[in-house]
């Protein structure tokens, strides 16, 4: 990467209407790599909607997506992937009849090679050695066996082996919609483990999630949506859980930095 | 644009360099502690296996019928047997080609039909020498299986609505093609051969044995692997010695009493490669693991990059080509096409031996080769009820009961096993009562 400063994903006065209602009315946000932003805000704030402009399900309205200060057109999740902006939806995208090793190296898969041209051949051998050493490497040691299908996996387990894959594919920004929604105390703590573990390898976060205690664990930066706006953006270290609750419903004025 | 942003997926995907690895090159699982798998263990998930129960079901069917007459397994009768079930097999193998993406192919039965319609009146009508009529029918059956894939793929139309049309059209075609007569008889020697002829005896045993030492070493590659990497899913030596004594005593043993009767059939060997053939398509290649992704999840598949619509669409292609070998098989058994060919029961059957074969209608869960013991199992009853002379209402009231429970079997092999001993350690350990209490289903879901 080149200038420090511009390794990070800007979205600048976004606007999406659906007919006569206003999902986003001129959201401004700055997503740096390697810290973890949390996007924070009541039902129909537009975290949602915000969230699906940034992962290339829906094209904005107006405004503009910058990554590295470079303005893009996210008009399907490929391309988006392609900007190095991979989004963890609730589902997940992961298919429970096949093994891990298949899943994180679904569409990417190893051939075998026989004199530098390659076979049609899957190279099992090289997936599972690149995959155990990818789930080491990202801290996730729960999974007992690689050729277990996905669906023995806990809740938790399943969300780590989606976030491995968005690693696999080197992604600069991951963007995890509510990823511990679902899950108990130890799952969520996984979760919370393996996100720390990608804000250290400088990859970028969006988490977003209702639960503030979650938050106050692992983000740096709380980003609070308005009516359609981002309202404010503050830094984890230095606000407690009244001031964001004030700001998420509107009670008090926005005393974060507005974007 | 930068660089960095362009181009970062160039590397190779191999590499996986981006989070600081602290343990350099260590494999993960090496950490884990290599969980040995009990004999039992390993034997319950080996039965859990999609199609195993079809193995079962064979057995089933070879003592019931040898207990009425010694004439079922006589050398004799089990080479009718493989050749009787070969047709079927293909089909329900060109079946398994759409069922594994959650699709279906109502109209194979027909193209079966058409296709050997074609065939007959290439080589008598026309003349035609045996192998341009037989590339002529794969020709056929693919621009079918096209033409079909392509509605359901492009023109989004259900694949029931579209191969139901195709199983009318089709079979339009082939009474057309028939004519008034009904039928066409082919006299073509290599024609006839594809279900007379038979392996000489040496042949045989070496490819039995072949098969044999292909197994034996492909596990204990497996195994070596297993063993290196920590994988904790290795089966236990001792089972695999008794699955591979098991298979040898079939494959060595099958084909010594086969060689009594002529042989094993050239047809069932053939059948048996073309199954071998799809079930390394569909496990080493990436295409053949995308196939299962599809029937699994096609919204994660397409996501990932998978090109789903060109997998379906290839899928009804293969099915077509598949169903046109199974014209071709009937056009050797019955020396001829007639206007019953690939009619009746056909399709249904191919579907129940596919479903016996433990593949799932609801896509991405089984193995081509539940296509083989499918129809080795319904073929294997009705074989049976014709030697006992039994009417063929009650052969079809059978058949129908046999696929219903064949799945029954496998459903409750595959979920009542983990219920069951769930319920039976939870009773062990005391846990009895607080199963019982208010929050049961949380319990579990975290005990997962």
């Amino acid at each position: 990467m080149e200038n420090q400063a511009s390794r990070e994903v800007t979205l600048d006065g976004v606007r999406k209407h659906f007919g006569s209602v206003t999902a986003l009315n001129g959201a401004s946000l700055t997503i740096p790599y390697g810290k973890v932003t949390a996007l924070v805000g009541d039902n129909g704030a537009g975290k949602s909607t915000l969230v699906k402009v940034l992962s290339g399900v829906m094209l904005a309205d107006d405004g503009e997506v910058r990554v590295c200060g470079e303005p893009a057109i996210f008009d399907s999740p490929n391309v988006a992937r392609s900007y190095g902006v991979h989004t963890l939806f609730q589902d997940l995208a992961l298919s429970d009849n096949l093994d891990v090793v298949e899943n994180l190296f679904m569409g990417e898969e190893v051939k075998r090679r026989l004199l530098g041209v390659n076979l049609p051949i899957l190279n099992r051998g090289a997936m599972e050695r690149s995959a155990a050493k990818l789930l080491h490497d990202i801290g996730i040691t729960t999974i007992g066996s690689l050729s277990q299908n996905m669906e023995t996996l806990s809740g938790g387990q399943r969300q780590t082996v989606a976030i491995a894959r968005a690693v696999r594919d080197q992604a600069d920004l991951v963007i995890l919609d509510e990823p511990t929604a679902a899950l108990g105390v130890r799952q969520s703590a996984e979760v919370e483990r393996t996100i720390n573990v990608l804000r250290e390898a400088g990859t970028g976060v969006l988490l977003v999630s209702h639960n503030l205690r979650e938050i106050f664990n692992v983000a740096d930066r709380i980003a609070v949506m308005r009516l359609g706006q981002v309202v404010s953006i503050f830094d984890a270290d230095q606000v407690d859980e009244e001031t964001v609750v004030g700001a998420i419903v509107g009670a008090r004025p926005a005393t974060g930095v507005p974007s | 644009m930068s660089d960095a942003i362009t181009d970062p997926k160039s590397e190779g995907v191999t590499e996986v360099q981006k989070p600081n690895s602290t343990a350099s090159g260590t494999s993960g699982a090496a950490d884990q502690p290599v969980r040995g798998r009990s004999f039992a263990g390993a034997l319950k998930d080996l039965l859990a296996t999609e199609g195993v129960a079809s193995l079962f079901a064979i057995a089933v069917v070879a003592v019931v019928f040898q207990l009425q007459t010694s004439l079922f397994l006589s050398s004799e009768n089990i080479s009718n047997l493989l050749v009787q079930c070969a047709p079927l097999a293909m089909v329900a193998l060109a079946q398994c080609a759409v069922i594994l993406m959650k699709e279906i192919d109502l109209s194979l039965g027909s193209m079966v039909g058409v296709t050997a319609a074609i065939g007959a009146t290439l080589i008598t009508n026309n003349g035609e020498t045996w192998w341009v009529a037989v590339i002529l029918m794969l020709a056929v059956g693919a621009a079918f299986g096209a033409l079909q894939g392509g509605i359901i793929v492009v023109g989004k139309v259900p694949a029931f609505v579209v191969t139901l049309g195709g199983y009318l059209a089709f079979l339009g075609i082939q009474l057309n093609t028939l004519g008034t007569a009904g039928g066409i008889n082919v006299s073509s020697d290599p024609i006839q051969k594809l279900t007379t002829d038979k392996l000489s005896h040496g042949l045989g045993l070496l490819i039995a044995v072949l098969v044999l030492v292909a197994w034996v070493s492909n596990r204990a590659m497996r195994m070596r692997s297993a063993h290196r990497t920590g994988a904790a899913q290795a089966r236990p030596l001792g089972l695999e010695v008794m699955i591979a004594a098991i298979l040898g005593i079939v494959l060595v043993g099958g084909t010594l009493i086969l060689n009594r009767s002529g042989g094993i059939p050239l047809v069932f060997v053939l059948v048996v490669a073309v199954v071998g053939l799809v079930a390394a398509f569909l496990h080493l290649t990436a295409a053949g693991r995308h196939v299962y992704a599809v029937g699994g999840n096609p919204e994660a598949a397409r996501r990932a990059g998978v090109r789903v619509r060109t997998l379906r669409w290839a899928g009804f292609i293969t099915a077509g080509v598949l169903a046109a070998c199974g014209g071709l098989i009937y056009l050797s058994y019955d020396q001829g096409a007639s206007t019953t060919t690939g009619g009746g029961t056909l399709l249904l059957q191919a579907i129940g031996a596919a479903v016996i074969g433990g593949v799932s209608l609801f896509g991405g869960r089984g193995s081509v080769w539940g296509a083989v013991t499918g129809a080795i199992v319904l073929g294997g009853i009705e074989n049976g009820l014709n030697l006992t002379n039994q009417a063929a209402p009650t052969k079809y009231i059978i058949e129908g009961v046999v696929v219903v429970l064949a799945v029954l079997l496998d459903s409750l092999l595959r979920q009542g096993f983990e219920v069951r001993l769930g319920s039976l350690r939870r009773r062990l350990s005391g846990n009895r009562k607080r199963r019982r209490a208010a929050v049961p289903r949380a319990a579990e879901l975290d005990a997962r």
